[in-house]
């Protein structure tokens, strides 16, 4: 059975991933909190993802139990809504690290474990609140196009091993780090998608789904846009 | 480290290499690994180092990272020659054992 690492498992859309996968993956979690429910096909990690060390730590504890990783979703994240004036630069510092350092840290560990496979797979997740370049949102929107940056170079770092890195960029799901925008916000920001509805968390799983087969060998580098902005 | 570790360290390093390249070569004879005349392209010289480290850890049964801001910032690099990786190696696994 393949593995599938999928990150801030704790709540949320990672949750909810986390629960769908483990009818067809062994799936490792991994958050600063602990496991949010047990699974036979489910290991979780305790770890703060923007620190090096407790990456590589957590990435040598899977190998000496045996496992490899063979998918990555790099979802988890935090956001930070604020006028850049009042910004600080401790939260600059923070939501980069959970957003784009912890994407980076563990897509290189995962691509180590998938470089002798010739399917491995990693997924970003981005926001719409890059591509639409909202204000009030600056820090949040840029580590999400950092982390678009990161898909598009080490998608072409990793097409020799085999290994697609793409992402999804998601619109509202009606929950999570959007759920601070006021509704009116929201609303308008729905008028801006080619289609005018939050996505599902099924939506995400369908757009997962068809990245991380292995018939999708030539899908990397892209940026999926769900909903279309 | 013994010198039997060393030597043992060396022999993974050329076996590691002869995977990578055809060129002929006799590891002891200090080849330059990358770049210009090197044995390795770049991009097979990123193959070479996850390679060589999962064969590190298969023989020394410790997770050994090669490439650190450390390793960047010797004012020798240590990835130079054979015999200057080996030489890093040991010293990284004797600190991975606390020896």
């Amino acid at each position: 059975m393949k593995c599938l690492m999928i990150t801030g498992t704790s709540r949320g859309l990672g949750l909810k991933l986390a629960k769908k996968y483990v009818d067809r993956y062994q799936v490792i979690g991994a958050s600063r909190s602990p496991a949010a429910f047990s699974d036979p096909r489910y290991l979780h990690f305790e770890a703060d993802l923007s620190d090096e060390r407790a990456v590589l730590s957590m990435f040598d504890a899977i190998a000496a139990s045996g496992k490899k990783v063979d998918g990555l979703i790099n979802n988890a994240g935090q956001a930070l809504m604020n006028h850049a004036l009042l910004t600080t630069g401790e939260g600059v510092d923070r939501i980069f690290g959970s957003n784009f350092k912890a994407s980076f840290l563990c897509s290189r560990e995962a691509a180590r474990h998938m470089h002798d496979s010739p399917s491995g797979r990693i997924v970003n997740i981005s926001s719409i609140a890059s591509e639409l370049e909202l204000e009030g949102e600056l820090v949040y929107a840029s580590s999400k196009a950092a982390i678009e940056k990161m898909t598009n170079i080490l998608a072409r770092e990793l097409a020799a091993q085999g290994t697609t890195v793409n992402c999804i960029s998601l619109p509202s799901i009606g929950e999570g780090l959007i759920a601070h925008v006021p509704p009116k916000k929201l609303e308008e920001l729905r008028q801006r998608q080619t289609i005018k509805r939050d996505a599902t968390v099924d939506d995400v799983i369908n757009a997962l789904d068809f990245i991380l087969s292995p018939n999708s060998g030539m899908i990397s580098g892209q940026i999926l846009k769900l909903g279309g902005f | 480290m013994s010198a039997n570790d060393r030597e043992k360290i060396l022999d993974l390093i050329v076996q590691t290499l002869r995977l990578f390249t055809t060129k002929e070569f006799d590891g002891k004879a200090v080849p330059k690994l990358y770049g210009g005349d090197g044995l390795l392209e770049s991009i097979t010289f990123v193959s070479f180092i996850i390679r060589l480290e999962q064969k590190l850890n298969e023989t020394f049964h410790l997770p050994i990272r090669l490439v650190s801001d450390r390793a960047l910032s010797q004012s020798k690099s240590p990835f130079t020659t054979a015999p200057d990786l080996a030489l890093w190696i040991d010293s990284l696994l004797t600190e991975a054992r606390g020896t």
